[in-house]
């Protein structure tokens, strides 16, 4: 793959995916945002070695996950609900199930949201999951029991049986 | 297993915060542009980047200029790099800067702060290098600016594609506990350069001032990157024969080269000693690249008194892979796979003369591993896995050619999937090697 409009075309449509999993991992929309730029910059860097989409869509991912590593450790920030905007049509109940989503996602640790949000939102195999975070995959097993506990614990929600 | 499932229920829900997250282009910034000398490719990737930033309006990629600098750059020091860069930076920052050749690849860089401290990672020895800088006493109103080059070649290590040292603190070690390593950090730009590859961090403490910010921006904006020497400089190949493998190595690292060690046998020249070099004395060559060094192993019989073993197959040289001495002190010749054990050791015995051998069978022939030697030097001529394997031979003993080198799971799956059986491993001085008489 070479060619800049194919990058450009790639960037627009898998960027929001990106920024969206980096934010229900570090909680925050300005810091997911950075994110997502700099691993599509990382991706654009090493463009010529990229087979396909696939590829690209894989080590884009990668990439960002890593990266959200770094930041989370990084990052300070102290009230993470705010950047949830505020949706005219929606009812006040489904607001402030947002609001109750996005904290039980703050009590987790970070590779508990991480191995969480691949896993059960974006549908991830465990075993790339792990590939992706460049963890065991026992060790992400671990993670992810862990961060579904926390989570169901502080949301009431049944667990899938 | 039950934990494998996928949650759908959790899935939903975090659906319902992500869906909301808004992905689209928002206000846009000023893109930085720089005073960099570039060449020409770096300068379309880069305005590539730019275009980017300034369609969909993500900050990470640009650095914001004052209208009024209350600093004066032009009482700036100017650093310059053995290699060709030079930056400029106020009085009163610190600076480091190393440049080191490790294997066929060189590393320099510089680390300028506002912080007189030294930052290195704590593990290193006297002759390594390292990307990796040891922030974790970083203060919070510490601000730096790390440069970074590398050259001749590709890393393999873990936490990153592309580097056998840990390319930030989050990759080191950090002690848990201590001041926050790096609060924030950005990498400015990667910048291509000749295809050499250099990368632009600047770090900041929580609580560093919008001055020290700024002038770190300013920094990285007067990086200069040579362009009268835009390869690496030249030096010649030394004469290292006679010289030991350490003294060799030394000489070639004061130039900074790298080698690659290759044993030959040999009858004449001492064990240990380097015979010649690939290429040869004299040759023109950049800095960074390595020089092939063909090391004698010794007399080919491994042992006194085993030449006699060797001349039985004088006719047939590619059906003995090799001799060695065995358990009781007896010579051991290693056969090829699809000779004919008896007759060899027929062969052997009428040539003897009472000494005691044995014959063992190798699943592999002696073409084979000789297509693997050939195979490994073009593969580390070409950069991987590069800098990480120190020596290679045909071992008799393993029936396979014996790899030293400090290995990274990436450079096992490589060596392994290329090779096979047909190569082992040994990370370090030591080798345990696995004697074909054993099974």
């Amino acid at each position: 793959m070479e060619d800049r409009a194919g990058f450009e075309g790639f960037y627009r449509e898998h960027l929001p995916r990106i920024v969206r999993a980096c934010a229900l991992v570090l909680l925050d929309r300005g810091l997911a945002e950075e994110v997502a730029a700099e691993a599509f910059a990382r991706l654009w860097a090493r463009w010529g070695a990229i087979k396909s989409e696939d590829h690209a869509g894989g080590y884009v991912f990668k990439t960002a996950m890593r990266l959200c590593s770094k930041r989370a450790r990084a990052s300070r920030r102290e009230s993470p609900v705010a950047d949830l905007e505020p949706d005219a049509a929606d009812e006040g109940a489904r607001v402030a199930e947002r609001v109750d989503v996005w904290r039980a996602l703050a009590e987790l640790s970070v590779r508990q949201r991480q191995t969480v949000v691949l896993r059960d939102w974006a549908g991830y195999e465990t075993n790339e999951v792990a590939t992706m975070l460049g963890i065991r995959e026992s060790t992400a097993r671990v993670h992810l029991a862990r961060g579904r506990d926390a989570l169901r614990r502080s949301l009431a929600v049944e667990e899938r049986t | 297993m039950k934990n494998d499932v996928r949650d759908e229920a959790l899935g939903r829900l975090l659906d319902g915060v992500a869906s909301k997250i808004e992905a689209t282009p928002r206000i846009q910034p000023v893109v930085r542009r720089g005073s960099l000398k570039r060449g020409a490719r770096t300068t379309a990737m880069v305005a590539a980047v730019a275009v980017f930033v300034g369609t969909v309006g993500y900050g990470a990629l640009q650095m914001r200029r004052t209208a009024q600098p209350v600093w004066d750059p032009s009482t700036w020091n100017t650093h310059r790099n053995p290699d060709g860069w030079t930056a400029s930076y106020p009085d009163g920052w610190h600076v480091q800067s190393f440049s080191q050749p490790v294997g066929h690849v060189s590393l320099s860089g510089a680390f300028f702060s506002n912080v007189a401290h030294d930052f290195h990672h704590p593990d290193l020895g006297p002759n390594e290098a390292t990307s990796a800088w040891d922030l974790s006493s970083f203060p919070p109103d510490g601000v730096a600016v790390s440069l970074e080059r590398f050259v001749g070649g590709r890393f393999f290590g873990p936490g990153h594609p592309d580097t056998p040292f840990p390319l930030s603190i989050e990759d080191a070690s950090i002690v848990e506990g201590s001041a926050p390593a790096v609060v924030e950090h950005r990498t400015i730009e990667p910048v291509f350069h000749g295809g050499l590859q250099y990368t632009l961090n600047v770090w900041f403490g929580p609580d560093a001032s919008q001055q020290d910010r700024e002038i770190a921006g300013a920094i990285v904006s007067t990086v200069g990157f040579s362009d009268a020497s835009p390869a690496p400089p030249i030096t010649r190949v030394p004469d290292l024969s006679g010289l030991t493998v350490a003294e060799a190595e030394t000489a070639l690292n004061e130039l900074g080269l790298g080698s690659i060690h290759v044993y030959l046998a040999s009858d004449t020249i001492a064990q240990g000693t380097v015979s010649e070099t690939t290429p040869e004395p004299g040759t023109k060559v950049h800095v960074g690249t390595s020089v092939e060094l063909y090391v004698s192993a010794g007399p080919a019989s491994r042992d006194a008194g085993f030449g006699w073993i060797e001349r039985v197959f004088a006719s047939d040289p590619g059906a003995l892979i090799g001799m060695y001495r065995g358990p009781d002190g007896q010579g051991m010749a290693a056969i090829s796979r699809g000779e004919d054990l008896e007759f060899w050791r027929s062969r052997l015995r009428n040539a003897s003369d009472g000494r005691s051998f044995t014959v063992v069978g190798c699943p592999t022939t002696w073409s084979e591993l000789e297509a693997v030697t050939d195979e490994l030097l073009r593969l580390v001529n070409s950069g991987e896995p590069s800098g990480l394997v120190a020596g290679f031979a045909v071992e008799p003993r393993a029936c396979s050619v014996l790899v030293e080198g400090t290995f990274t799971p990436e450079t096992i799956d490589l060596l392994r999937s290329l090779f096979g059986d047909e190569v082992t491993l040994v990370d370090g001085v030591e080798p345990a090697v696995v004697l074909a008489g054993d099974s």
